[in-house]
């Protein structure tokens, strides 16, 4: 280790000023902090002293660190939640006034001729229903019975149901007797507002016409997973079965 | 009741996409050192991170939404399973596939995963992320019970905009970036 000559090095030697504010506030701290009883602060012989500078914000103590973002997460979160319940009242608010189909601007009364299944654009994932029994034809859609029956029949003729709002839209059945017996069911109009509908009505619709003309009744299944559709067609149905019966002179 | 689980089903969904194109948005715009001056590239980075999050954590509050849904047809195994659903299938197997691939990409950037994961392998797996938006977009215009809504076709419309916009202009940095590496060499 060599030697170094501090006599002559050290007359130059300056003390960083940041040293000197440290020895200063550990020599008070030392002293008690008492008036008057502070050490003088250690130099370095032969060092030449320079007037420490004021503290400032940079030699204080770091400060904490903050996890950055945390004020936009907050208001991100706050605001998704307040969508998502805004909307879901919003969806609420529109469906209970019954104003679905304005608000959403789609929803179209489908004329498909009885005996045809339903529209052409429906694609075909389901095994559809040809019509059994009379050769079908694209009859009126008139209520006025064409035959007259035996009284404890239903006359001849078309009939047409009510059209019953479901959440997805309405749905109503058009009716079609001869001899006595229920011939074809078809729709009128179906939800047919997006691909879903379309997907779901073209497996449930030749369903529910199938049932129908099985149990020649309103009384049919529900198909799994068109329950709104089922409830519609079946109510529908009910009406045109008593439209019928009424036109006949039926009692009930 | 279970009208109130649909429309839950629907709101959570719609903020749950729009969660996820802020959080793509975001990312992009980081990756590209597009953030500007004002706030700190931190910032944009723990943004990111917890809008992937949030994003996630609506979509599964969509899920259980429809799996309540008496009327949806929407049980465990469609949740679970692509490609089981009754009536339109493609429509929800997309979603499905998208939740999935969130659900790893998600994961895959928790710190303590990504530091076992090497880098190559962790920015693979996000990448996966930008199909898995493809995915979410076609889920939502074809089994959206909404998509014949001029508004919510317009807001989709829209997230795929900010979508697309961002990304091509990030891929063209790239190529442009490796353009120049090669021609310096």
């Amino acid at each position: 280790m060599s030697t170094k000559d501090h006599s002559s090095s050290n007359s130059n030697r300056v003390i960083d000023p940041l040293l000197q504010q440290r020895l200063a506030n550990l020599g008070s701290q030392r002293a008690g902090g008492g008036v008057g009883a502070s050490l003088p602060p250690p130099t370095l012989p032969g060092a030449r002293s320079v007037p420490a500078p004021a503290p400032t914000p940079s030699t204080r103590r770091a400060p904490r660190r903050v996890k950055p973002a945390r004020a936009s997460k907050v208001a991100a979160l706050t605001m998704s939640i307040a969508a998502t319940a805004g909307l879901t009242g919003w969806f609420a608010k529109v469906d209970a006034s019954g104003a679905t189909a304005a608000a959403l601007g789609s929803t179209s009364a489908d004329n498909t001729p009885l005996g045809a299944s339903p529209a052409g654009p429906l694609p075909t994932t389901a095994p559809t229903a040809t019509p059994s029994g009379p050769a079908p034809t694209a009859a009126p859609t008139t209520a006025a019975p064409t035959t007259a029956a035996a009284p404890a029949t239903i006359a001849d003729g078309t009939y047409v149901g009510a059209a019953i709002n479901t959440r997805y839209g309405p749905v109503q059945v058009e009716v079609l007797y001869q001899n006595g017996s229920l011939a074809d069911a078809g729709v009128l109009a179906y939800p047919d507002s997006n691909r879903r509908d379309l997907a779901i009505n073209s497996y449930a619709l030749p369903r529910l016409r199938d049932e129908a003309l099985a149990a020649q009744s309103a009384t049919i299944d529900t198909v799994s997973g068109a329950t709104y559709t089922s409830n519609g067609y079946r109510k529908s149905l009910q009406s045109a079965i008593d439209a019928a019966k009424q036109s006949s002179g039926i009692a009930g | 009741m279970t009208s109130w689980w649909w429309y839950l089903s629907k709101a959570s969904g719609i903020v749950a996409a729009v969660l996820l194109v802020l959080s793509m948005l975001w990312g992009l715009l980081f990756s590209s050192r597009a953030t500007g001056k004002r706030l700190r590239p931190n910032w944009w980075l723990a943004l990111h991170n917890w809008l992937g999050g949030l994003a996630l954590a609506f979509i599964g509050v969509h899920l259980v939404a429809a799996f309540f849904d008496s009327n949806a047809g929407i049980g465990l195994t469609q949740i679970l399973v692509p490609g089981t659903a009754t009536g339109f299938v493609w429509p929800i197997a997309w979603g499905v596939i998208a939740t999935y691939i969130f659900t790893v990409v998600v994961f895959s950037s928790v710190n303590r995963v990504k530091r076992r994961l090497p880098r190559r392998v962790w920015h693979a797996v996000h990448l996966v992320s930008i199909p898995a938006m493809l995915f979410t977009g076609l889920h939502a215009y074809q089994a959206g019970s909404d998509a014949g809504a001029p508004a919510y076709t317009t807001l989709l419309a829209v997230l795929a905009g900010v979508t697309i916009y961002p990304l091509v202009l990030r891929l063209a940095g790239v190529v442009s970036a490796r353009r120049d590496f090669r021609a310096s060499q």
